[in-house]
């Protein structure tokens, strides 16, 4: 199987047209083969001959359902009494099958071995809230494994620190659990979970959306983590896989320690835990009109959109911007002569970038939903209106895109700038020529650009206002699609897209010739401090649509972070005075994946971290190798 | 040069290595001393220099105005913390301490930590109304012998003793940075008298390192002989550590 690749079944077809939601979800939970997990702490599996065929229109992904929702409850008791619609009679019909199905589980267990606490727990979760620690996790698991059988992709996990914290508690309190014991839980959870990695992997191998995301400030400011929050990191250390990841929400009063063991994990290479910094990100969320108690519980988009954990259907990752694609236009189709000046280049560019935004705006208003009960099931609103996630039933629902080429679009205007408009040593036309011909003939700029030092991800103010400006001017756009459609779009400077929006689309003046990978996220490999990007990336502001993700990119050797823990600390909590969004640290060297790329089977559980996930160097594409290798290099030479 | 201006070769953010925190380290361009193990040879010069280096040349050193410093500064204010700040190097920054002077004075105001990193050969007399505004001393320990001194940096041992003195007397936080090579610092008689005069000072850190040669490409740009030292081993360096310690000196290695 390839990752993305997915097996459905004919009994889901009736007269050569794809049966009702409701009747496919019965026959999954009925007929699926029950297998028990590699790991016998848990019982997980997925079926994968036997997947829910979504091709009924756009399928939810990319989400965080609301596990707890069974934490507290049983499954009979998320059902409506007295189900006066069809959308309430799908969803009882959705909590029954799953009822059915925990008894099967139940049932096979007790054939397997009478004694098996797993009997109790599955046969409790029909009816009965949970009890512990462990139980609670199951469940929690049994709810994801029904995700992935439905064909949802990037299933999010979320705060499960947070959601487990009374059943730790209680049992630690009880003595049924040790601190130690509950790290061996941990790990098996971590591995679990890691099971399916092929299936779950989305369109690279490693990018499954798994995320929990531990951490969180409180109302007014204050940090709230709990024993569980360290012990979440510390098993995904100990486990090191690429996946489950972890993301780490900071603020200002996050203790040190918990710091330095993000960066102890860190430092092992598995690219994990992601920072985000509540401290900007919880403003512009109210600022979007979330309320604070909501806006407290936000997790991500399986990287680094945020999104209310459980209580949002948003999709926020729709279709990724390319901003260099209005320049490319610009050149291709304006009569340059009437471009004097920078001013009016970037003015002229803004108009094409109008352009290019009512295509996305169209390509999403042709988005249609498919009816999804089982996230209705599990995100909070849809129970209370009566309504699935898909006709708003979701407390929150917004679309999101993301985007790519920011910095090499900067970068292009700024060298434009300097030859065209302050040098003079070439005209537009000029420029446009060597666009189109690849810099054939002219090599020697190619390499003199080559050479320039990036402006983007530099704390320069002329260059952090011209990324405002361009944001902005996004952002505005995006806000009358409201106006249109009634659904709101955010945006931000993160996007998957640099290596696939750059091939074969033509080079491009910061120094890019045509099919070359455009900037990853916000980053600057020129810079000669990693200060300076994030000083660029805490200058811009993201309030009003633009916090769709903005996430920093790190490189750096395992050496900078091991000998230099307590002052990385200080950097940590310096960028979050200084007010960064999110950030990413890939923490290899290039040597390693120099031989790594020459000899895979020397290295075979090397992980890197790409987008916004980690995966195995070894199942990267080469495109992807190269581009790690390059930045590896770039990095190495900056200040330790 | 233009009053009030300020020669800089480089302005370095985010280092580790150059005092407690996260620093600026910014350094200036002129020293006192010839030191044939410098490593940073496109400091010793007072003026600017042009340079080659891989076929593109430049300049080291440009005239920086008090309040472009003090942005380029404060830039990394929020990573600074309750530690960090900035340190000046060189060269030797004291011999810029008049131009210095109101960066100097509007930093200590804003309570942002400040390092010199020097070879203290400056009479104290020139710098010792700012030396409470510097929060932290680095100061390197080279040869003591007064005439060694004199021959080969060029520097003065009594001054350099008389200095420590003051910063010592006023309760200065000081660490001391002793550069080892064969061919000069780690002679016998220099040893002994390093021993000698870190007894009197045995509440001060101690680091050591070893002459490297990281500087050459940057004697080569400058059109110099590229110097070569006889390397230091880490067994060495272990053994003037155990050597140190052993009279009650507290040091440690910093290895480069």
């Amino acid at each position: 199987m390839i990752a993305g690749l997915r097996n459905t079944s004919e009994d889901f077809m009736e007269n050569g047209l794809m049966r009702p939601y409701t009747e496919v979800f019965s026959l999954i939970c009925r007929k699926i083969r029950i297998s028990d997990s590699e790991n016998k702490r848990f019982f997980y599996f997925i079926d994968t001959d036997y997947v829910m065929d979504t091709t009924r229109g756009y399928r939810y992904e990319n989400l965080t359902p609301a596990y707890d929702k069974v934490l507290n409850n049983g499954l009979m008791e998320l059902k409506y009494s007295d189900p006066s619609s069809e959308f309430c009679r799908g969803y009882n019909t959705v909590c029954d099958e799953l009822g059915g199905l925990a008894q099967r589980i139940a049932d096979t267990i007790r054939q397997r071995d009478r004694s098996d606490v797993r009997v109790s727990w599955f046969e409790a979760l029909i009816e009965k809230p949970a009890e512990h620690f462990c139980e609670a996790i199951q469940r929690m698991l049994f709810i994801n494994q029904m995700f992935w059988q439905t064909d949802h992709r990037l299933v999010g996990l979320g705060a499960w620190d947070t959601f487990l914290w009374p059943y730790y508690e209680k049992d630690m309190k009880t003595g049924i659990l040790s601190r130690c014991e509950a790290l061996k839980v941990l790990e098996d959870l971590f591995r679990v979970l890691h099971e399916n990695y092929r299936y779950k992997s989305n369109v690279l191998m490693g990018d499954t959306g798994q995320i929990f995301v531990l951490g969180r400030s409180d109302e007014n400011g204050g940090y709230v983590c709990n024993e569980l929050t360290y012990l979440f990191i510390e098993a995904m250390k100990n486990v090191h896989q690429p996946d489950p990841k972890c993301l780490l929400r900071i603020n200002k009063n996050t203790p040190d320690d918990l710091i330095g063991l993000s960066l102890d994990s860190i430092a092992t290479g598995i690219g994990a835990p992601l920072f985000a910094n509540d401290d900007v990100i919880l403003p512009c969320l109210t600022g979007f009109g979330i309320p604070i108690e909501d806006a407290v519980e936000y997790t991500t988009s399986a990287c680094w959109e945020p999104l209310i954990g459980g209580k949002s259907s948003s999709n926020n990752n729709r279709t990724p911007l390319n901003y260099m694609r209005a320049l490319d236009n610009l050149f291709k189709r304006e009569k340059l002569d009437r471009i004097t000046d920078f001013n009016a280049l970037v003015d002229t560019y803004l108009v094409y970038l109008s352009r290019n935004l009512r295509a996305v705006k169209t390509v999403l208003r042709n988005h249609v939903f498919q009816n999804d009960i089982l996230l209705s099931v599990f995100t909070y609103g849809c129970f209370e209106s009566e309504k699935d996630v898909s006709q708003g039933g979701a407390l929150y629902g917004e679309l999101g895109i993301t985007s790519v080429a920011m910095g090499n679009l900067l970068d292009a205007l700024f060298n434009i700038k300097k030859f065209v408009f302050e040098e003079h040593r070439f005209s537009l036309y000029d420029i446009k020529k060597m666009i189109m011909s690849d810099f054939a003939g002219n090599e020697d700029v190619l390499d003199e650009l080559r050479e320039e030092k990036g402006h983007y991800g530099t704390d320069d103010e002329e260059v952090i206002s011209l990324t405002q400006r361009i944001m902005d001017h996004v952002s505005a756009e995006l806000a009358e699609y409201k106006k249109m459609c009634g659904q709101r779009i955010k945006t931000g400077l993160s996007g998957a897209a640099y290596m696939d929006s750059a091939r074969g689309f033509s080079a491009s003046f910061d120094g890019r010739k045509k099919g070359e990978p455009f900037t990853v996220h916000i980053s600057n490999e020129d810079n000669d401090s990693f200060t300076e990007v994030v000083n660029y990336a805490a200058g811009l502001h993201y309030e009003n649509n633009q916090f769709n993700g903005n996430v920093i990119d790190l490189m750096m050797s395992p050496d900078q972070i091991i000998s230099n823990r307590e002052k990385m600390v200080q950097f940590i909590k310096g960028s979050i005075r200084a007010g960064f969004f999110e950030m990413q640290m890939n923490v290899v060297s290039s040597k390693t994946l120099i031989e790594a790329r020459k000899d895979p089977e020397k290295f075979p559980n090397l992980i890197v971290r790409v987008w916004g996930f980690s995966a195995y160097f070894k199942d990267l594409p080469e495109e992807y190798q190269e581009v790690l290798i390059r930045r590896a290099l770039e990095n190495e030479r900056k200040a330790s | 040069m233009s009053k009030g201006s300020i020669l800089i070769t480089n302005i370095q953010r985010m280092c580790f290595h150059d005092g407690p925190g996260i620093r600026t380290t910014v350094f200036l361009k002129g020293c006192n001393l010839h030191c044939p193990w410098c490593a940073n040879p496109e400091n010793i010069s007072v003026l600017p220099q042009n340079y080659e280096r891989n076929g593109k040349r430049g300049t080291y050193g440009r005239e920086y105005s008090d309040s472009e410093l003090l942005e380029e500064i404060l830039k990394d204010r929020n990573f600074f913390g309750e530690e960090g700040g900035v340190t000046f190097s060189g060269g030797e920054p004291l011999l810029q301490i008049e131009r210095l002077r109101s960066v100097l004075t509007t930093l200590h105001q804003r309570g942002i930590s400040i390092a010199m990193e020097t070879a203290l050969q400056i009479p104290y007399q020139a710098w010792k109304d700012q030396a409470d505004d510097i929060d932290h001393y680095l100061i390197d320990l080279k040869i003591l012998k007064k005439d060694i001194c004199n021959m080969i940096i060029g520097g003065d041992a009594d001054c350099y003793r008389a200095n420590v003195r003051f910063l010592h007397e006023k309760g200065k936080d000081m660490i001391f940075r002793i550069p080892l090579n064969h061919e000069y610092t780690l002679k016998e008689d220099n040893l002994c008298l390093i021993e000698e005069f870190l007894e009197e000072y045995k509440d001060v850190p101690v680091e050591i390192f070893a002459t490297h040669m990281l500087g050459n490409e940057k004697y080569k740009s400058l059109g110099l002989e590229e110097p070569v030292w006889e390397k230091v081993t880490d067994t060495v360096l272990d053994q003037i550590k155990e050597r140190f310690e052993k009279r009650g000196i507290r040091a440690k290695i910093a290895r480069i």
